[in-house]
Parts: C-alpha cells; structure tokens; sequence
C-alpha cells in the first residue's frame, strides 16, 4: 500500500480527517494526542494494514522561535511496519512542550515499553498508562533531559566533574560515592537468591548489567539494565556535521561499523539528493558482506563459548583476523572502518584486494562444514540449545526484534530483499528463515544455526559483487554543505538486524535531530519477557543466541 | 587504492614476532593446516618415551634403590619412599607439567602457539615448550594479595583449599603403580598404602572432596560462589552413587578390593592365551559409566558446572593467589588419580597385554642373559613404563574432551547421573552379577564383556554423524526432522 492508500483507509476506518504532512520525504499523518491510541490500535489490527511492528519511537524538541509568541512543541514520532503487507507509515503527534504526555501504546507494541522510557529519559515526555516509567540510559537521579535543544549539562555529578573545563580544573577526585543506579526490586522473600550479574561479567558482552532473582538455578525474573555504554550518539550528530558524524556511527557497533556507515550514508544521501555511482555502490556491498561475516563469526563463535566449548571460537578468530587484513587492505582500518563517505567511499578495492577476498573465499566455505562437523552437531550443544527460549513470531514481531532473530522465528524479512537498498536487488542470495532445525523455530539453536547459514549467502553474495563489479568513480562528484529542510528514514540490513537511521534536517550543516534504530536494543528488551522459567545457565545461552552487544543497545 | 602493510621489520621485535607466529599458525587462514609428517610422530614417540621412561627410572632408583640401601625391604617404611617416589614424581610432578601441557594441548587444539613468552635467562632458545611458565605462575601466585571478602567465614575459607587437596592426593596412595619386585634380597613394592579396604578408600577419600569446593563456595559470601557451591554439593554426591555402583561390578569379576590384587589378575588372560584378563573386557559398558561418573566427580567439562566460568564463575570466584592456586592443582591432581585409577581397574596397571611379569622376567633372565636380580629390576622398569603411559593416554584423553565438548546444563547432568547412569550401571551389576554366578571361571563374564564392546562400537558407527545431519540441515527449504544421535 502506498501512503495515500494508508492515509484512505484510516480515514475511512476511523471516520475522521486527520493532517498530513506530506512535503518530506516519508510522509506522515499526524494525529491527536487523544486519538493515538484508537488510531495506533486500529493501524495494528485493520485487515489491510496489519502494522505489526513499531519499528521505533522518535522525540523531537521543536522550542518556540524566539520572536514568536506560541510555546514550543515536542513531536512523538513512531515509525509503523508491515511484514505482512510490506508497507510502512509514519504518524505523528504534537505534544505542549510545557507539560508533555501522551498516552503510552506499550501494550499495543510491547517493543514500545523500552522506547517510551527511552523517550522519556531523553527528552521528559511522559507517557501516561507506561508500567515501569523510569530512565532507562542515564542514572535515576541525573537531572534534566538531553535531547532538549535548550539542555545544559550539570557542572557535576556526585562529584565527577562533566564538562570538559571542569575536568581539566578539577583536582584529582579521590574517591567518588557510588552512584544509585537502578533501584533494588522490593524486599524480596527470603528463599529466592538476589544476583547482579554484571556490569562485568564473563558472559555480558561488554558492559552490561542483568538484576536476577532466581530460585536456587531457576531465573524468576530478569531485569536488564542498560546505560553503561550511552554516549549520547545521537545529542552528539546535532552538534557535529553530517559527514563528521560518519566516524561515530563506526562506535555505534562496533561489530558491524560498515552497516551503521552505511545507513548514515544512505539516510545523508537521501537528504542532499546525492547520487552513488555504481562501483561505489559494489564496494559498500563487498565490504559490508564481508563485515557481515566478521560479525556472524563472533556470534556464532561466542555462543559456544558461553555453553562451555572454547575450541571453536578461537578457530573462527583465525577466520575473522584475514577479514581484518582485507579490511585493512580495503579501508585501513580494522575494527572502525570509517570506510563510507556521502555519495561514495573512501577509497576503491583493486583487484589484489579482490583476489585476496576470492582466495580466502574459497578457503573459508568449506570451513563453515568443518566449524558444523566440530560444534553444531555436538549432542550437548544441541541439547542446551534446542527448545531452549523459543520466540514465537508473534512475540519477534511484537518485540520488533531484527535480522537473524527475528527470521529464526519464521519470520520472512530481510530488508536487502524486501525493500532492496544499494545493489542488492542485482544479486541473488536466499534469506534464511528458523526451520526448526533441531527443536521448535524461534530457539535458540535455530537463532545460532540461520547465522552459520548466513554466512554461505554472505559468501555467494560477495562471490557475485565482486564478479559484476564495473568500472568507473567511486564517490559522487559535488555534495552541497547543506541539506533542504526534510526528514528521512534509512535502513540497512546489518548482522544484528535493520540499522535504521532517522535524519531530521532544518537545512542548516547539522543534522537537527538524528535517531538511530538498532537490533540489539530490541533484543535486549525481549530478555525480560522469555526468561521466567529458564535455568540461570540458559540466560547465559540466550544473550548468546541474541547476540547482543552492548554499545548498540546504549548508543 | 589498498592500504600496504608496512614491512614486518620496521615494525619493531615483538611485534615482528607475532607476525610471525600468526603466519606461522594461522597464516592465510582455513587453506594452511599442519600436518603430521612420519618423522614428526617418530620424534613425539621417542621424545615421549624418553620422558616416560625417565619418570620410571626415576621411581625405581628411588624407591628401590634408598630400600636396598637402608636396608628397609618387605616392610612397612617402604611406604615412606614411596610416597616420595610415586606421589611425589609421578603425581606432583605430572600434575605440575599438566599446567603447561593443557595450555600447550588446548592451543595445538586451537591452533595457537601457546604458552612461549617465559624463557630461562631471557634467551630465546631456551623456552623448552613453556614450561618456565610454570615458575613464572607460581611466582605469580604466591605474590600475589591473598583477599579474603568481608563477611567471609575466615576459617572455612582459608581451611576450603585444603579441604579440596589432600583428598585428590590421598587417592593415590592405593594405586599399584608397579608389580611387586624381589631382587638383591630386597623386596619391594610400588604401592604407599597396601590396606585391606583398597577400592572403599578410594570411595571414602572421594567423598571427602565435595567438602572443599562447597564450604569455598558457601564461606566467600557471594550468591555465585554460592551457586557454585550448590551446583558442587548436588552433583558430586549425585554421581557417587553410579561411581561406586559401576565399580561394584568390577569388584564382582575380580573378585576382591585390593587394588593390588586387581592389578595382579590383569596380568594374565583368559580363554587360553587369546584374550588379556583386562577390566575393559570384562566391563567395557562399565568402563563408559564409570568415565562419565567420575569426570563428573572430579568437575572436569563436560561437567564443569561448579565452575562454568561463563556463567557462575565457579566455587572459587573470590579465591585469588595460591589458594586459587591449590584449587587448580587440586583439579590437576585429580586427573592423574583418576587416569591412575582407570588404568588399574580396567586396563591392566601395570601389565602388558599378553606378556606376564613372570614370563618377561625369565626371559630377560635367561635369554637376554642378566641374571635374576638384574632381570627383576628391568621388568619392574617395563611394568612402570607401561603404567605411566597408559596413564599419560587417559590423562590426554581427559583433555581433548574438556577442550572439545560444551558444558551440560544443571538439570541435564541431574537426569544423567538419576536417571541414565544409575539404573544402567544397576542393570550392568545384575548382569554381570549373573554371569559369574553361573560360570566361576569367568568365561562367561568375558563373553558379555565382549559383546558389549560390539555392541557399542556398533552403536556408534551407525550413529548419525553429525556432518550428515548438517548437511541435511542446511537445506533450509524444507523443515527437518528432529535428528538425534545416540
């Protein structure tokens, strides 16, 4: 459906007439505070509509002019999607900047429990109806709201200085009073165990806190707490130019830097109208792939690791270290590649680099059968994992998890093959969906097994980029310094699912407000749901399977 | 155009090292894989040999050697030279060298170079397979701050590794590592303890074991170290009831406890001379039960749960300097008694298949020509040697298997030991139980043992491979069925 057929049907179906704001790229409805509910509901339940998933919730904080007499206003915006239908649609509302509340739609999306309190921590808008309305990034007691254009940072937290001045006149702080972070659950009974795995811990990847209570092994609840990690990505983008935000998104995730570069990217190309040539086009899909495959093998490699078999994840660490050598060939870099530029990249890959990738190519395929004959037929790893944790695609789609978790679950979305970005739609791969390989779909053996199928198509895919790849300039020739005032949604389909990139521009050199929508802070807020009833050392497994990490979740 | 990577030598020393260790290991990645060249083998068998050996000669110089000298044969105080000589040089040490060769072997596993940093005097040549690291750890450990967590139970918590170590190393003292020996008018065993209860001790002194890691556990003052403990208590006293039940039906065949005894009857063989009187023939089902049950029993993976570093941390989370230290020797001390273990009750001791003590004895007596005492003294060397390296196999065994399988989840390793070991293990007491009922001379015994051994290397070829499953799975089109091997 396209969006005057969307903006038909809710008419219709509704009866009324709302506003529409159709002079920016994706066209929004905007809707009353009062009727966001009856509006949120009916989008998600309307035959013909089924937006099943709240892709993210975006806080926007437009301040008066200052000539103008009207107060300010904060716009909710939430991104909709269809995986049935296949369409998307933006709606917004506009909130009294004073006094901002809207009704919450956690229960419509439960995905939207984390991204209204995220929304809240960020920029102070209350929604009301929300359970467990509380910050989610910043600690309970910090003051003020970020995203706010007229925030200014206090000079000091419990006595941590914040500012760069302050730091640099500070005298060396001694000892620092530990900072409440999260508050204790109620006064538990007496027989369940109180366990605070993390902020370091073996099996969190990085730094990331897990509030257990648990029956002797059995988990009762979990509470992920998240925020160790917030740099503040995105107050960062407003200050910084769109280009020079490019190295940041490397730190977004640092697992798979190549897709966060390349949404920034695209989300920037769509802003200033900037043409790709075509050879630029085949190296962002080589290097991206290729970074797909570094990825997958940390993932695949470290959940063995995490139910005991240490052997594996150092064989795939040989594999990934001559992707680090091609990246450094491609790029010059390892880890945060920086490697795209708006309306291109950086350099060109030339044809040792393209032999390099060729040769390791056919040495790595057949390694992806040993790393099966080594570890995924091992009956005590099947064991642990199959039927372990299972994510119905209700749930998946609810939870809006992506990538490989949310295809595990049966799901059939892969935003390279339904809405096709860059040259994917030349190239032909299938997307593996959970079979239920080895127990039901949507566990946790089917999360890990669709990443080591991936790979093969990974494999296939950069096998057919590097065979088409044409001649010609690898960056656009002229990008203006300034954007038209827009807005634009991007998304790529990164390792740990959709890197959504949401760009609003006010047509000064800075981006007004940028919002990015990453897998595993989705993933991480599906944790609390599956877990009642898992044994201690399967919560271990499930972050495994989910393959999360934590500078994605915080941002 | 392509970033160039800077020549290895501009690089700096270290740096170039590594370099050059990761082409060496890794090089361009899957293609390079080392391979084993006869020559190669050959120097690994006789570089082996010779250290086997070496443990051998070492133990015999010593034990009987200082008893002929002072005089001490046929009593009691030999138990005193053998406590130097077998628990000291073949225990200690091997368990020692152990901390090295598991690093050593989980990275030939992993193919990474190793332990190689620690060198005697700094010179490069002198890294001897990184077995200097063993200094530097100790040094490490012993200087390092010995915290104990406010809260703590400070007596329980200093007294836990202690409690954990001297039961892994009293279990050896009943093992016959060597046949008796009579020569130069001495007579000499290779054995600390010759006790009546043989097999009862080693139950006994097992059990004593769980309390080391649960009072750890329980007295740190931390809900890991606590989980740990619980996971510990549960399994260790879980599992030593299939461990004594599986033995029982060793004790049936050979019809006593002493573990002297055991050893002796291994040295001949049955039906004629056909078949070695080994425990794997008469128990080869046994022998898988009591593998399982007691690498639950000394917490090595598969069932690590105790100390699933990527979950709990282990019993001994706030442990640090040497009693952590003693906790891993511990560990390290327990794999050589139960590899020493299972070469007595099953593999012989220190027999070799086909050839009895008394037949090599005479015959290197007369037909090799060293006269009796001489000829006496050699094949006690044999006996030690083949001892040591039978041990040595099963101790590698133990690690290829810890280094290759992922851990059982709590409620997993509860349902095995309950409910797939201990009535098995029930099954195969009643079973064997049966047969030597009806036959005394064991001939029967022997022939179930057989057919259970074809019956399991059977069940185990026609298992489904896990390469075919794979292949099957990754057919992603059409749903699999749930393939399970045995």
């Amino acid at each position: 459906m396209e969006f005057r057929d969307i903006q038909e049907r809710v008419h219709t179906g509704l009866g009324g007439s709302f506003e529409v704001q159709d002079e920016i790229h994706d066209p929004a409805i905007i809707v009353p505070k009062e009727q966001l509910r009856a509006v949120c509901g009916f989008l998600r339940d309307d035959e013909s509509l089924r937006m099943g998933t709240l892709r993210i919730i975006t806080g926007i904080d437009r301040p008066a002019k200052k000539d103008s007499t009207e107060s300010g206003s904060i716009e909710v915006v939430y991104h909709l999607c269809s995986y049935v239908h296949g369409h998307t649609v933006v709606i917004k509302t506009l909130l009294d900047r004073e006094a901002p509340k809207v009704d919450s739609v956690q229960d419509i999306w439960p995905t939207a429990n984390w991204h209204e309190r995220e929304t809240y921590d960020l920029l102070g808008v209350e929604f009301e109806g929300h359970p467990d309305l509380r910050r989610i990034m910043l600690p309970k007691d910090w003051v003020g709201h970020p995203l706010r254009k007229d925030y200014e940072p206090p000079k000091e937290y419990h006595g941590i200085p914040t500012t760069r001045e302050a730091v640099l006149q500070a005298p060396r702080v001694e000892k620092v009073s530990p900072a409440q972070h999260e508050p204790k659950s109620d006064e538990p009974p007496e027989r369940f165990i109180q366990l605070n795995m993390g902020p370091h811990h073996p099996a969190t990847h990085g730094v990331l806190n897990f509030l257990l209570e648990t029956d002797g092994e059995i988990l009762r609840r979990v509470k992920p707490d998240v925020g160790y990690l917030h740099r503040g990505m995105e107050k960062l983008a407003e200050r910084i130019s769109y280009p020079g935000t490019m190295p940041f998104t490397d730190r977004i995730d640092y697992l798979g830097a190549m897709f966060t570069n390349h949404g920034w990217a695209m989300a920037c190309e769509k802003l200033f109208g900037v043409e790709v040539p075509r050879r630029a086009d085949f190296c962002r899909v080589i290097a991206s792939e290729l970074n797909r495959l570094a990825s997958h093998l940390i993932a695949t490699g470290c959940l063995p690791m995490e139910v005991g078999a240490f052997t594996p994840f150092i064989h795939w660490l040989r594999e990934r270290e001559i992707i680090n050598d091609i990246m450094e060939m491609i790029c010059g870099a390892r880890l945060t590649y920086n490697y795209m530029r708006i309306g291109g990249v950086s350099r060109d890959i030339d044809q040792a680099t393209i032999d390099k990738i060729l040769g390791w190519l056919d040495n790595f395929e057949p390694t992806i059968d040993e790393f099966n004959r080594l570890i995924s037929g091992n009956e005590i790893f099947v064991k642990r994992l199959a039927n372990m944790a299972v994510i119905p695609a209700e749930v998946a789609v609810g939870y809006s998890l992506l990538g490989p978790n949310l295809r595990a679950s049966g799901v059939d979305w892969d935003v390279r093959k339904n809405e096709p970005y860059s040259v994917y739609g030349e190239l032909e791969f299938d997307v593996v969906t959970g079979q239920g390989w080895r127990g039901s779909i949507g566990d946790s053996y089917d999360r890990y097994f669709c990443r080591i199928l991936e790979m093969k198509e990974s494999v296939k895919i950069i096998r057919q980029a590097c065979d088409l790849m044409p001649e010609g300039p690898i960056i656009a020739p002229k990008v203006p310094k300034k954007p038209a005032a827009n807005e634009v949604y991007a998304r790529t389909e990164g390792p740990r699912g959709e890197a959504g990139f949401y760009v609003v521009s006010d047509g000064s050199d800075k981006p007004y407000r940028a919002r990015y929508r990453m897998g595993s802070f989705t993933a991480m807020s599906v944790i609390e749901a599956v877990t009642p009833g898992l044994m201690l050392a399967d919560l271990v497994a499930l972050i495994g399977s989910l393959d999360t990490i934590a500078p994605e979740v915080d941002r | 155009m392509a970033a160039v990577n800077p020549p290895a030598s501009e690089i700096g020393g270290l740096q170039e090292e590594t370099l050059q260790s990761r082409r060496a290991v890794g090089g361009e990645g899957s293609g390079r894989r080392s391979r084993l060249s006869p020559l190669r083998l050959a120097r690994a068998v006789v570089l082996v040999g010779v250290v086997f050996g070496a443990a051998a000669g070492l133990i015999l110089t010593i034990v009987f050697g200082l008893a002929h000298l002072l005089g001490i044969g046929g009593t009691e105080w030999v138990g005193l030279l053998n406590i130097v000589g077998v628990a000291f040089i073949l225990v200690m040490m091997t368990a020692t060298l152990l901390i090295v060769a598991e690093r050593k072997w989980s990275a030939r596993m992993q193919n990474r170079v190793g332990p190689s940093r620690a060198r005697l005097f700094r010179n490069e040549k002198w890294a001897f397979y990184g077995i200097p690291h063993l200094a530097a750890d100790g040094l490490k450990m012993i200087f390092k701050e010995d915290f104990v967590p406010p809260g703590a139970a400070r007596l329980v918590f200093s007294l836990a590794p202690v409690l954990a170590f001297v039961p892994a190393f009293a279990l050896i003292a009943v093992v016959p590592v060597g046949p008796d020996i009579m020569a130069f008018g001495t007579e000499v065993r290779f054995q600390v303890a010759r006790i009546d209860m043989g097999i009862l001790f080693i139950f006994a002194v097992a059990s004593v074991a769980v309390f080391g890691a649960t009072l750890a556990g329980w007295s740190a003052n931390n809900n890991f170290g606590m989980l740990g403990a619980l996971r510990a208590a549960a399994q260790m006293i879980s599992y030593e009831v299939a461990l004594a039940l599986t033995l029982v039906g060793v004790i049936i065949v050979f019809q006593t406890i002493r573990l002297e005894e055991i050893a002796a009857f291994q040295d001949g063989t049955m039906w004629g001379g056909l078949i070695p009187a080994w425990g794997i023939f008469f128990q080869p089902f046994a022998l898988i039960l009591f593998l399982a049950a007691a690498f639950a029993e000394v917490k090595r993976a598969p069932f690590d749960l105790p100390e699933a570093e990527s979950e709990i941390i282990g019993y001994f989370v706030e442990y640090s300097g040497m009693k952590f230290g003693l906790f891993m020797f511990a560990e390290f001390i327990e794999i050589v008694a139960l590899s020493a273990l299972i070469v007595v009750l099953f593999f012989g001791g220190w027999s070799i298949p086909w050839v009895s003590h008394e037949a090599l004895q005479s015959w290197l007596a007369i037909d090799v020509g060293l006269g009796t005492d001489w000829a006496a003294l050699a094949a006690a060397f044999v006996g030690l040697f083949a001892f040591i390296a039978k041990m040595m196999f099963f101790v590698w065994l133990q690690m290829v298997i810890r280094w290759s399988f992922p851990r059982f989840r709590y409620d997993q390793i509860m349902n095995l030991g309950w409910k797939a070991l201990l009535p098995l293990s029930l099954v195969n007491l009643v079973v064997t139980a049966a047969a030597v009922v009806l036959d005394p001379t064991l001939s029967l015994a022997l022939a179930i043992g057989l057919g259970q051994a074809f019956l399991l290397i059977v069940v185990i070829i026609s298992a489904d491979s896990p390469k075919r499953g794979m292949m099957a799975a990754a057919q992603h089109d059409h749903p699999q069925e749930v393939s399970c091997s045995t």
